[in-house]
This record gives C-alpha cells, sequence and structure tokens, in this order.
C-alpha cells in the first residue's frame, strides 16, 4: 500500500531517500520515487550521492595503529590476577566475577581484626616495655647469625621476612654468657637497622606494585558508572585507613610480628581487590 | 567420538576463529594473539571512526581485547567469533561515552561539529573526504552511521547498543547521510 503522496514534492523526496536506498519502501512507493527521480536533476543528484555516499562507507578501508598496540595489551593481561585451579569456563568465571559486597565486608572484617590486634599489641607492649628492651638488647649479640641466615632465605623465599621476625623473637631467650654483656646497644641497632631495611624493602615491593595496579585501576574505573566507582573508593579508603593504622603501630612498636603480618595482609588485601578491580 | 569431532570441525568451517577463541578463553595467550593480529585493524577502524581521536582510539582497541580476554570464557558460540568481537567493541566505545559524559568536558559540540569538516569541494567519491566528512559528523549521528553505513549492523541491533528505538536509529541514520552530502558538496 502505498504511503507516498501523488505527485512527490522534492521536500518529501529527500525525507525518504534513505528509506528507498535501504529497501525499507514498498513497491508502489519506490515507483513514486523513481518517478520524481526521471523528472528532476536536483533529486536524482541527491538520490545519486547518497548512494555513492552509502556505497563508499561500506568499502571503507581498514585503519592501523600508528604503533604495535599489542605489548601493551600483553602488559595487561600480566597483570597478576586471582588464582585459576581449573581450566573449566565456568570457575574461570566465577572467578573472575567480583562482589562489592564481599568488597565492603572483607574491608570491615580488615579493619576490625588489624584494630583488635594493634590494640592488644600496644596494650601489652606498653605495659611491659622495659622487660622485652632489656632482654632484646642482652640478646642482640646472638641474633646476628640469625639474621645472616634469614637475610639467606630471604632471597629465596619472599616469606622470609615472617621468619626472620619470627627468629628475632626466639632469639631474645639469652642462650650463653655473651648474652650477659650488657654494652650490646651497637648489636640492637643493628638488628633493628636490618629488621627496618627488610619491612621497607616489602613495603616498597608493595608500593611498586600498588602503583603499577593503581594505573591499571583508574583505567578500568573510568569504564566503570559512577556508584559502583563510589563504592570502589569508599573501600579502598577504608583498606588505606587499615594500612596507615598499622604503620603508625609498627612505628611505636617496629619488632612487632603481629603488625608486621597485619600491615602485610593489608597491603595485600589491598592489592587483591585492585586486582579484581583490574579484572572487572 | 566421530560424532563430537565432526561437529566441531564443521563449526570450526563455519567460524576459522572459533578454534583460536576456544584456546584462548582456555588461557592460550598465543591463540589470542593471533584473534589481536587477525581483528586489531577492524577493531581500531570501528574505535576511530567512532571518537575520531586517534590515540583515544588506540587506546580503547587495547581496551577492548583486554575486555575480550576476560570474557572469552563467557563466549558460548552463539554468534562467530568476528561478530561477538564487534559487539564487544561497539560497547567499549559507548561504555567510554558514558564515562566521557559523567566526567570529562566534551570537546566537540554536537551541534557545531559539522563545522569542523574541511570544505573541499563536490568531490561524493573521495574516500579521503568521506573519512574527513565522518568525523565531522554529530556524535550521535557519526556513531549511528558508523555502525549502519560501514559495519552493517541493523536499525534493531543498533537500538539495543545505544537504547534507542530503532526509528530513531533510522532518523539519525539519515540526519547523518544528509549533512555528509552537505559537507562533501561544499
Amino acid at each position: 500500500m502505498s504511503n507516498l503522496q501523488v505527485p512527490l514534492s522534492c521536500e518529501q523526496f529527500e525525507k525518504v531517500v534513505s528509506d528507498y536506498i535501504d529497501g525499507a519502501l514498498t513497491a508502489s512507493d519506490r515507483a513514486t520515487v523513481d518517478g520524481h527521480a526521471a523528472q528532476c536533476a536536483s533529486c536524482l543528484a541527491l538520490l545519486a550521492d547518497v548512494r555513492a555516499i552509502v556505497g563508499n562507507a561500506a568499502v571503507l578501508p581498514s585503519l592501523s595503529p600508528s604503533h604495535d598496540l599489542w605489548a601493551g595489551i600483553a602488559r595487561r593481561l600480566d597483570t597478576p590476577v586471582v588464582s585459576i585451579g581449573s581450566t573449566s569456563a565456568d570457575s574461570v568465571t566465577r572467578a573472575r566475577t567480583v562482589s562489592f559486597r564481599m568488597f565492603a565486608a572483607a574491608a570491615a572484617v580488615l579493619v576490625a581484626v588489624s584494630s583488635g590486634v594493634t590494640y592488644i599489641v600496644t596494650r601489652g607492649s606498653s605495659a611491659s616495655t622495659s622487660a622485652p628492651t632489656a632482654v632484646a638488647a642482652v640478646s642482640a649479640p646472638t641474633t646476628t647469625p640469625t639474621i645472616v641466615a634469614a637475610t639467606e632465605q630471604s632471597d629465596a623465599n619472599p616469606n622470609a621476612k615472617s621468619a626472620l621476625t619470627q627468629d628475632n623473637e626466639t632469639a631474645s631467650v639469652p642462650t650463653g654468657p655473651a648474652s650477659l654483656t650488657t654494652g650490646s646497644e651497637p648489636g640492637l641497632r643493628s638488628a633493628a637497622r636490618y629488621t627496618s631495611r627488610v619491612e621497607s624493602s616489602t613495603n616498597f615491593a608493595y608500593e611498586r606494585e600498588i602503583m603499577a595496579m593503581r594505573r591499571i585501576v583508574d583505567e578500568r574505573l573510568s569504564d566503570l558508572d559512577s556508584v559502583t566507582v563510589v563504592q570502589i573508593e569508599r573501600n579502598l579508603r577504608i583498606i588505606d585507613n587499615a594500612i596507615n593504622d598499622s604503620r603508625r603501630a609498627l612505628q611505636n612498636d617496629p619488632r612487632s610480628r603481629f603488625l608486621s603480618k597485619q600491615l602485610d595482609r593489608a597491603l595485600e588485601s589491598k592489592l587483591d581487590i585492585m586486582r579484581r578491580i583490574a579484572l572487572l | 567420538m566421530s560424532g563430537p569431532d565432526f561437529e566441531i570441525g564443521a563449526l570450526e568451517s563455519l567460524d576459522p576463529w572459533r578454534s583460536d577463541a576456544m584456546a584462548a578463553a582456555r588461557g592460550d595467550r598465543t591463540a589470542f594473539e593471533r584473534l589481536y593480529r587477525a581483528h586489531m585493524q577492524r577493531v581500531l577502524s570501528i574505535c576511530m571512526r567512532m571518537v575520531t581521536d586517534r590515540s583515544k582510539a588506540e587506546e580503547l582497541t587495547q581496551d577492548v581485547f583486554v575486555r575480550v580476554w576476560q570474557k572469552l570464557p563467557t563466549f558460548r558460540g552463539d554468534a562467530q567469533v568476528s561478530t561477538w568481537l564487534h559487539r564487544v567493541t561497539v560497547n567499549v566505545v559507548l561504555t567510554n561515552r558514558k564515562s566521557d559524559n559523567a566526567g570529562k568536558n566534551r570537546a566537540v559540540n554536537d551541534d557545531d561539529a559539522i563545522e569542523l569538516t574541511p570544505g573541499r569541494g563536490a568531490f561524493v567519491g573521495e574516500r579521503l573526504d568521506l573519512e574527513a566528512a565522518i568525523a565531522g559528523l554529530p556524535r550521535g549521528a557519526r556513531q549511528i552511521f558508523v555502525l549502519h553505513d560501514v559495519e552493517g549492523f541493523t536499525h534493531e541491533e543498533i537500538g539495543e547498543q545505544l537504547g534507542i528505538s530503532a526509528g530513531g536509529s533510522k532518523a539519525q541514520l539519515h540526519r547523518a547521510r544528509m549533512l555528509l552530502r552537505q559537507a562533501l558538496n561544499r
């Protein structure tokens, strides 16, 4: 059934020229358009131009990048991700699916545990400050060999830092005549310096990883909707607060194994969340 | 086991990229790189013509392949790999558009974008002119023109992806064609 008015005006012709080219008109309407084009040079030119545009658009050549983009893509694929135990599609999908409620719950648990442990440790250490200091001072010379062993271990084992702190605490038990020496302050400083150096190198590794992930996360956040971004940023802030709390507590008690582990756990949690965001 | 083998063989003959897609879904980086090499130019072309900025288009192309890598395990093979990949591309570009709208300045105003088109005289058949004229279209009209006339999506598919009606897509396409003609004949 014809919808077009006959005779067709040039204005109407222009309105239906796209439908004509796309084959969206009925046979009788096509005949009406053909009839008008046969008598109107300007509408015939319009039809020819639009046909040429559509025809040329369909065969536009593919474009090439200014440089090989694969390296940048491969780097992003290399981003450490949650481990995928099984190669089945279902398990991979599950591993790559992220729940923001889970983020919130993880952050809340982290803060609660962090605050609790920090409170217990700092209260315990302030109540018995003098005794452990004295024992550590007396035993410092004997800790040196232990530290060397831990250094070797730390090269091969990323978990060596906690082994080192544990060794230091074990070494605080007096073990022989040398432990009775009172002039052991240099040894203590050396042990503290070493602990601090290991601590800062571990922190540096975490910071470097977090900085690298931050760039990827920022890119991903720009693709997400604003509600999700707000929630992610809030969870990251909660974890940042936990990290800062742990760092402050460690400044007061740098040799605390609990606080050190606490800081590691908070940093690891932050990295884990960032890795998940990178996969969104 | 001849049944499944035959079926897989038949599917592969229909879609030459299916086996690489399946391998990449299992983590095969080499198979994924082959997919990238085969489809990169088309993906870049879609991005480039939809956003008109080369560095942004290259950035989006990388985003597309990272997204494809993440989503491959969910690819069930209902469509051809290339079709699916182009849909992912359009989604990435459109998602980027939404985030641009949410927080960034828009470099080109929809109403005056066509004014950026260089006037080179009337020569409709010139491809370079057509590329430049497409780049000068208002964004909405440009995206629909690229999706329909360059990439071959239907109005229904475009409507679904852009969240508009098929009729709205048709109207924008017509507007785009008229603007292009005007720009190319100046």
